[in-house]
């Protein structure tokens, strides 16, 4: 406030009094007028043109005191008009705060709402990639092999232009490499040794290769490419040699136009490593089944895994494979468990347990090994190897029987020694005695003494000769004579047959080892009484044809079959039981006579009988 | 001729013993090859019949030491006849090697009555 000017405005002019209002315009106040003659009111509002202003007060005489108290008037109601005014202003300033409320609020709206907007579009755009991804996780999700796997990843990537079939590669521990390439329209496998570098460089892993051996490998050049190195973390647990894996992209895109395809990747390349390397496992895996079953079909041993019930959980080709459940249906062809079956026998269940087993006429050898490939403590698994040791076994007779004829040589040898000397005492000093007596009687007596020795040492003689197994030595002898000396041997085995003797008058030397032949000769009686049981008639029967002795061995026992017939003379073809016999099996015989440049022939029919025949060419000298 | 009997089997030796006394010979006899030795060491016999197989020193071992004894031809007998005790005789020089069993005990004797002769 407020300068309150009281004027006299008698003596002023209006100009003047304008021009002091024109001044004090700016400033509150108010002008109180005062005239001692009338105004006219109109006049001086229009000359003022005040906001404030103060009802002229019609003067018609102001003296001293009116003008005190108008003052204080004036005064009260300036301040009015001025809280008025004042108040007024607030309500502006506010008026104008909330204004600007106003409209930074909807400012902010719209920032927000844009923002929202943009968002929203932000979002589909994601989701949109999301959904992309989710797609090629369901497609791979059904991938069977690394070929459908590539062929699914061309196709994606066929909403890229100038982008190439995808380039996959393997390397192997050794450095050989598989180049998994598509060529016309489909994908194949070139390999070759390629030296693949990676690298780490600020934390960026690398990897290069040579250009050129690849591009020779796939006999095309290699264009520009984008690579990706493919984790595989459970092929190579697998493959127990580390192995690697890259994938490369080949295309004629522009360095700028790179960016999309490198996002398709960087948001699949996870998912594609894996998938790849669950495929790649797969192969390994199918190879080494494939590995593992070619090995264990390829074993010439049979080989089961079997369980406590005998179940067949798994054989290979040499045990047999059929639909039977139980071990024993298949391989021993038999309603029940094997005699000494190993499981069986394996009562404590122990690690490693074997036993031989009899199959009608062969003989197995069984190791079992107890299998843990379930931790359950009931059902045991075991893994048996059938070994055949029928071979073996009848070698392994053979072996006892010459041991044990061998030993009985020598102890037939020995003994047939030991009674040489008391023989010659007797047979020398019956000798002597003879010479020192006149008594006929006696001298008789003393001769039949003298033939008795004579016998024995004839009967030992032989003995010698005939335990001899490695043969005597070649010699000229008669046939009869060796034929003789081997008969007395035979006493007891052919005490409960007729036998009749027929032999020629013909000279019937022969060149042979004497002790082998008496071996054989007794090999073939002995066989023919043995073939005839309790009773029959054995013929034998010595005559000369065209240079040659035969000599013929004729029983009227069963007979042999024609069946065996073909086996009879192959080495240890035998139908007896072991411990039989003297040994010398027929083969044996075969080849001794053989050896004499003769023949052992067979002549048998089943129900009438069997001839075997000894030729030997007659010696002339 | 004097003769000296050397083997383990009395029938052998009472029969020689006869048929060279019977012939007019001088015979002496033992019955393991440790006496033999001594009889051989100690005394000169024409002729000594020597079994192989003896208790005591055997006939070879006895050859061996053949060099020690003064007399003059040895036949060495055996009832294990084979090439390995001919062998033997012919390696340990001895001058007939006699299998058993004799046939005729007084063939021997002839046999040995020449042997001695050739000696002279």
């Amino acid at each position: 406030m407020n300068a309150i000017f009281i004027l006299n405005i008698n003596n002023i002019s209006h100009d003047f009094l304008k021009k002091i209002i024109d001044q004090k315009k700016d400033q509150q106040y108010f002008i109180l007028i005062y005239s001692p003659s009338e105004v006219s009111t109109s006049f001086l509002y229009n000359l003022l043109n005040l906001d404030v202003f103060y009802k002229i007060l019609s003067v018609e005489a102001i003296n001293n005191e009116n003008i005190n108290s108008l003052l204080i008037e004036i005064e009260k109601k300036l301040k009015i008009q001025y809280a008025i005014n004042f108040q007024k202003n607030e309500y502006k300033k506010k008026n104008n705060f909330l204004e600007n409320i106003n409209k930074n609020l909807e400012n902010l709206v719209e920032s927000r709402t844009s923002h929202l907007i943009l968002s929203n579009s932000d979002m589909s755009q994601r989701l949109d990639k999301e959904r992309k991804i989710l797609k090629f996780v369901k497609d791979f999700s059904n991938i069977a092999s690394i070929y459908e796997a590539l062929n699914l990843l061309k196709k994606n990537l066929f909403s890229f232009s100038k982008v190439h079939p995808p380039l996959f590669l393997i390397q192997y521990f050794d450095k050989r490499t598989d180049v998994y390439v598509f060529n016309k329209d489909n994908y194949s496998i070139k390999s070759s040794v390629l030296n693949i570098n990676e690298s780490e460089f600020n934390n960026v892993h690398e990897f290069n290769f040579d250009k050129t051996t690849l591009a020779n490998l796939i006999g095309r050049p290699v264009q520009k490419y984008i690579k990706f190195k493919i984790d595989t973390p459970t092929s190579n647990i697998a493959n127990r040699t580390p192995l690697k894996a890259y994938i490369l992209i080949e295309n004629s895109l522009h360095d700028n136009e790179l960016n999309d395809l490198n996002d398709y990747f960087l948001d699949r390349i996870s998912l594609l490593s894996s998938v790849l390397d669950n495929l790649i496992l797969k192969d390994i895996l199918f190879t080494e089944t494939f590995r593992w079953e070619m090995t264990f079909d390829g074993v010439e041993d049979s080989l089961a895994i079997i369980d406590e019930q005998f179940n067949l959980i798994r054989s290979n080709k040499s045990f047999g494979n059929n639909k039977k459940n139980k071990c024993f249906q298949v391989f021993a062809k038999a309603n029940s468990p094997c005699d000494k079956c190993p499981i069986i026998g394996n009562k404590n269940k122990e690690i490693h347990f074997e036993s031989e087993i009899t199959i009608g006429n062969n003989y197995f050898t069984v190791q079992s090994n107890l299998l843990n490939l379930n931790e359950s403590s009931s059902n045991h698994n075991f893994i048996n190897r059938y070994e055949n040791r029928t071979e073996h076994k009848k070698l392994y007779i053979k072996f006892i029987q010459s041991q044990k004829i061998s030993a009985i040589g020598v102890l037939a040898g020995n003994i047939a020694h030991e009674l040489n000397n008391p023989l010659t005492g007797i047979s020398s000093l019956v000798q002597v005695i003879k010479q020192e007596t006149q008594n006929l009687a006696l001298i008789s007596d003393l001769n039949e003494i003298e033939k008795a020795a004579i016998r024995s040492q004839r009967i030992i003689k032989n003995l010698i000769s005939f335990s001899n197994t490695e043969g005597s030595g070649m010699e000229e002898i008669s046939f009869r004579i060796t034929l003789n000396d081997t008969l007395p041997m035979l006493k007891a085995v052919m005490r409960n047959f007729s036998v009749e003797i027929y032999l020629t008058n013909d000279s019937d030397m022969i060149m042979v080892d004497v002790s082998l032949l008496q071996q054989v000769l007794f090999n073939l009686i002995n066989n023919a009484c043995q073939a005839m049981g309790k009773t029959g008639k054995l013929i034998l029967k010595s005559q000369v044809v065209n240079n040659f002795l035969k000599f013929d061995v004729i029983d009227n026992g069963p007979g042999i079959a024609l069946e065996i017939q073909k086996h009879i003379f192959e080495p240890f073809y035998t139908t007896k039981q072991e411990g039989l016999g003297t040994g010398l099996g027929l083969s044996l015989s075969k080849s001794i006579i053989s050896k004499f440049g003769g023949q052992l022939l067979l002549k048998s029919k089943e129900g009438i009988g069997s001839e075997f025949s000894i030729l030997l060419p007659i010696s002339r000298k | 001729m004097k003769v000296l009997v050397v083997d383990d089997e009395s029938l052998i030796r009472k029969a020689l013993v006869r048929a060279f006394k019977g012939k007019g010979h001088f015979v002496e006899d033992v019955d393991n090859g440790i006496t033999g030795f001594e009889k051989l060491i100690s005394n000169e016999y024409d002729l000594v019949f020597l079994d192989i197989l003896m208790p005591g020193k055997s006939g070879p071992e006895l050859m061996k030491d053949r060099h020690l004894f003064k007399s003059k031809s040895y036949i060495l007998m055996s009832a294990y006849s084979g090439e390995h005790n001919l062998e033997t005789a012919n390696s340990l020089n001895a001058d007939m090697f006699l299998p058993k069993p004799f046939d005729d005990i007084f063939e021997i004797v002839k046999l040995a009555e020449k042997l001695v002769e050739s000696k002279g």
